[in-house]
């Protein structure tokens, strides 16, 4: 087991190198003078004229050549200094600690309801193959399947945020406020007395004893986590119920069922569990890609995640936070994969690691 | 058969919900319908005296009927702090590095100057740190025999520095010194160099001292390697430009430069006045000048004071969150003004317009800034005030490019004025420029693209400037008039094979779009041989274009660094200018530009840029378009809001939060805006 864990993270390096030497290859694809459009965001700041635009280039290393750039970025980063983030206006380190926590809360509090529903459902449906619960589900999740993020999004902050707050009074401090605190919660979290223990807001609240905090933290988390939670459940749920049905007609379910076992015991216990593999293999890619960050809710929401940066640094070419943060998916990629690896082993006993 | 039943009556239940909540907000009742509190004055000072139909055009009128306003009821949300939901990008707290709106928000609220304008005029000085605006009356300002000039500003005794740090006299010399040495790329320090050394970067100077010490040519010497004699001697000249003498500071000029009172007056950035002991401390400039180099264009991250604040001014930095772009100011309660209304400003960074409009609906925001093209969805929401009208310091226009670079250009077609493209000098032609203006349509840009919200420009200096000409003459559109130009353009050929050219402008910029597909239809209405294409591109292709040169024509804006019309004609006009370099506008009008800037006497100035404003007319350099008007949205509870369009942007420190607010009528008549409120 260990040496194939040690086998499976020597290839990190290797990966690390090949998809940030394409990342530098593609951006000798781009002049200097487009690469400057970020320290120069608009027309206005073009005062100085191309003598202030030559020295800005200078000044950045712009112009060296591939390996001077790749081999300078390297050798900062293997002291951790992933260089200077425009967008983030702080290094890439510091943005990243400062982001992470509140994608990881968005990504522990979905990750739940959608795993929770997609199974429960999919089995559900599954088990009552094309009666009503079935076709409901079925509705469910062609609506969910259609539903880009952003109208999800945008539809439940106007229909909670937009009218239910003008209509009746506040829950949870309000009616699920855009952003992840409210202002005077704000305030009390970044007072002296309050401890961020794990920057994880509903956790440090709690850790606080501050219950008023941790109802607001959890009140913003609300409508975010709605839409994530809906809009992957869905495929999650049919693959579920494909599984599931799958595994139904298996000789051994109907071994189960004729030696008088119950009919409830049979899908927990006999089909239930083996149809959970591809669940658990997709559960990876759905952590890396939550993880990872969720560009549109972060941004409908206000929430002050890895999305919204990754989608900001990509527009603005701002090549060290790119890099960064495609360093932090690729290990975060590698690592999901492998446990998920060793889950498969603890799920399925006819698998072995070699 | 069951099951269908069920997943119709499902269906259903899905669609009303759905339905209900989609449901848009119910209509405003009469109550809440668009009310004007104030009919608009007469658009103020510099009326064009005719109105032709090129004049500005007056404020558009509220519609609705005239009712008061519901008065508001409680509770006001968060009744001390003022949280406005902004765009903003801040890039730096450092005001000597600074050189954006956003960051000069920020400093214009935490540093104060050493004057500054007095409320909304764009004329009169008020002393700040100072306690005299130096003029020849008073005396503080003296002119030598040699031409060289000396400005001297007494200094406010007693003011403290929010540490508790006295203000001195030397804090001031440190600020100017360290603006002009740090000389950051890209940033603002040649405002301040170029009036007090003649050069535009400090390594121009340190350059002309090393070549005067060892008889190089200045531009054959490379600054990294001057002698450490040289940056001290190129120290020594900063600091003889900026000098203490007892309690005063005075500022010695090499020439008259009749615009640095507003370059001292420019509430943000390179004039603040910071505390030396303090930045020492921080790591920043010690004020030797054995060190200075080491401090010389720093990167933003090895720049000490970076995300650090620590001025004199009414508010004092709290937070600036850089996970989530958000920045805090707390109010500073021993500001020598007296203390600010309100306790407590938030800048919020919300990128998505739906959220910021929700939070302004909500009044979970107070201020919020709404780009002109979601104005309509924003208007009528309860609760809000709106007043616009406001002229803005900023300028449209459209370049012509007279020396286009041919190498590699995909925008000019064929290179040859063969009808398939234009040649490198198409527009070095004066006849195929007037034609260009006389085929613009400037009624139909302001009012399909701009929502009329902006005057129709009338050459290179905006109205509100001194010595703006308001009866100087403007292109409109006239067919007739541009089809003889464009048929006496190179002798007749232009109308005979006809051009091909490809207009790029930045993407989303919908009045650059506009205006290039009314010259498109227009063109093609004159003569079916004349094609203008478009073509959006993201900032960092056009960027690397207008630096290549091969852009045919140019959709640029102005806004100003300072309020004086070299400031307008300079870059528009001047051979070194932004604008006229990359559109290679020739020397013409350096001779009498560099005459208005050393000019002292207010006729003599008026008289020359009156001239360039015609010159430009006459040379058709390019289609000034517009100026735009802006609007402001806040609460209705929000009370003392009134704006100088030479700020940097709002002004928090007259703000209050409270039921009665009202308004600033003095203010909305004196600039003849419109206040609408729901």
């Amino acid at each position: 087991m260990l040496a194939y864990i040690a086998r499976r993270l020597l290839f990190l390096p290797i990966i690390l190198f090949g998809v940030t030497v394409i990342l530098f290859a593609m951006l000798q694809l781009l002049n200097p003078y487009e690469r400057l459009s970020l320290y120069v965001k608009d027309p206005s700041q073009l005062r100085g004229g191309k003598e202030q635009l030559d020295r800005l280039i200078e000044k950045h290393g712009l112009k060296d050549s591939l390996f001077v750039q790749y081999g300078r970025w390297v050798n900062k980063s293997i002291h951790l200094d992933f260089g200077w983030s425009e967008t983030a206006k702080t290094t890439v380190l510091n943005g990243f600690l400062g982001r992470f926590p509140a994608t990881l809360e968005l990504t522990l509090f979905a990750i739940g309801p959608i795993l929770f529903f997609a199974i429960w459902l999919g089995v559900l449906a599954a088990v009552h193959h094309n009666r009503w619960i079935d076709q409901l589900t079925r509705v469910i999740t062609i609506l969910g399947y259609s539903l880009p993020s952003f109208v999800l999004g945008l539809v439940l902050l106007m229909g909670f945020y937009g009218l239910l707050s003008r209509h009746l009074p506040p829950l949870f401090g309000g009616w699920f406020s855009p952003g992840r605190l409210s202002e005077w919660a704000q305030q009390i979290v970044g007072g002296e007395s309050f401890h961020a223990y794990t920057r994880l807001v509903t956790v440090d609240a709690l850790l606080n004893g501050q219950w008023r905090i941790f109802w607001d933290a959890l009140g913003h988390l609300v409508l975010p986590v709605a839409t994530l939670s809906y809009i992957n459940w869905a495929g999650y749920l049919r693959i579920m119920r494909s599984s599931m049905l799958e595994t139904l007609r298996q000789d051994y379910v109907t071994t189960a069922r004729s030696k008088g076992v119950e009919e409830r015991l049979v899908i927990k216990r006999h089909a239930r569990r083996n149809a959970l593999i591809p669940i658990v293999t997709l559960s990876g890619f759905l952590v890396v890609g939550l993880l990872s960050g969720v560009v549109i809710t972060e941004t409908i929401f206000g929430y002050p995640g890895l999305g919204s940066w990754a989608a900001q640094a990509a527009l603005q070419l701002d090549v060290a936070t790119v890099l960064g943060l495609l360093t932090f998916v690729t290990i975060l990629f590698i690592v999901v994969n492998l446990i998920v690896d060793l889950l498969y082993a603890v799920i399925d006993p006819r698998v072995r690691l070699t | 058969m069951s099951d269908k039943i069920w997943i119709v009556v499902l269906a259903l239940v899905a669609l009303v919900i759905g339905l209900l909540v989609l449901k848009p907000a119910a209509p405003p009742t009469t109550p809440e319908q668009p009310t004007p509190v104030e009919k608009p004055a007469q658009p103020p000072v510099e009326k064009p005296k005719e109105p032709e139909p090129e004049t500005p055009k007056p404020i558009e009128q509220p519609k609705s009927p005239q009712q008061p306003s519901q008065p508001l009821t409680g509770p006001i949300k968060n009744p001390d702090t003022l949280i406005v939901a902004d765009l903003s990008d801040i890039d730096t707290l450092d005001p000597h590095f600074a050189y954006d709106t956003s960051s000069g928000e920020i400093a214009f609220h935490v540093y104060d100057n050493l004057i500054m304008y007095d409320g909304p005029s764009t004329e009169k000085f008020l002393p700040m740190l100072a306690t005299q605006v130096p003029s020849l009356d008073n005396g503080l300002i003296a002119e030598n025999a040699d031409g060289s000039v000396v400005i001297r500003f007494p200094l406010r005794q007693g003011v403290k520095f929010h540490n508790g740090n006295s203000f001195t006299a030397e804090d001031v010399a440190y600020s100017f010194h360290r603006v002009m040495l740090m000389d950051r790329s890209g940033g603002p320090s040649w405002l301040v160099l170029s009036p007090l050394l003649n050069v535009n970067t400090i390594a121009d100077l340190a350059k002309q001292i090393e070549a005067q010490r060892t008889g190089k040519k200045a531009d054959e010497i490379d600054f990294n390697a001057v002698s450490a004699e040289t940056l001290v001697a190129t120290c020594e000249q900063v600091e003889q430009a900026v000098r203490v003498v007892g309690n005063d500071v005075e500022f010695h000029l090499p020439k008259p430069f009749p615009p640095f009172m507003a370059i001292v007056a420019q509430s943000a950035s390179w004039a603040s006045i910071i505390d030396q002991q303090w930045a020492t401390e921080q790591g920043a400039w010690d004020g030797s000048c054995n060190t200075w180099k080491a401090h010389y264009d720093p990167q933003k991250e090895n720049d000490p004071i970076y995300a650090k604040m620590n001025g004199t001014g009414p508010f004092m930095l709290e937070k600036w969150d850089h996970a989530t772009g958000d920045i805090s100011l707390i109010r500073n309660d021993n500001y020598w003004r007296g203390p600010a209304k309100l306790a407590r400003i938030v800048i919020k960074k919300v990128n998505e317009f739906s959220t910021r409009k929700l939070m302004l609906q909500n009044g979970d925001a107070d201020i919020a800034t709404i780009n002109r093209k979601f104005v309509d969805q924003v208007d009528g929401t309860p609760g809000v005030r709106l007043i616009k009208g406001q002229l803005r310091m900023s300028l449209s226009f459209i370049l012509f490019n007279q020396k286009i670079t041919a190498e590699g250009n995909q925008y000019i077609g064929s290179g040859q004025l063969d009808g398939q493209g234009i040649p490198p000098d198409f527009f070095s032609d004066i006849d195929v420029r007037k034609g260009f203006n006389d085929a613009f349509d400037w009624e139909t840009l302001i009012r399909e693209a701009i929502k009329n919200e902006a005057e129709k420009a009338r050459g290179p200096i905006p109205r509100g400037v001194q010595f703006f000409n308001s009866e100087n003459p403007v292109y409109q559109l006239d067919l007739k008039k541009a089809e003889e130009h464009f048929k006496q353009a190179w002798g007749g050929q232009v109308w005979k094979t006809g051009f091909k050219l490809t207009a790029p402008y930045l993407v989303d910029d919908q009045a650059s779009k506009t205006a290039f597909e009314i010259l498109k239809r227009n063109l093609q209405r004159l003569n079916p041989k004349f094609e203008l294409e478009t073509v959006n591109l993201e900032w960092s292709a056009l960027l690397s274009r207008s630096v290549d040169g091969t852009l045919p024509v140019y959709s640029a804006a102005w806004l100003e660094d300072y309020h004086d019309a070299h400031n307008w004609v300079f870059p528009i006009m001047h051979s070194q200018g932004n604008y006229a370099t990359s559109m290679n506008l020739g020397t013409n009008y350096d001779a009498l530009i560099n005459q208005g800037i050393n000019e002292l006497n207010p006729e003599k100035r008026q008289e020359i840029y009156y001239e360039l404003q015609k010159l430009a007319y006459e040379d058709a350099i390019a289609i000034f378009t517009d100026q735009p008007l802006g609007r402001h949205y806040q609460q209705r509870w929000v009370d003392g809001y009134y704006f100088n369009p030479i700020w940097p942007a709002r002004n928090f420190y007259p703000l209050s939060k409270r039921l009665d607010a009202k308004p600033n009528m003095e203010y909305v008549n004196q600039l003849g805006l419109v206040v609408q409120e729901w």
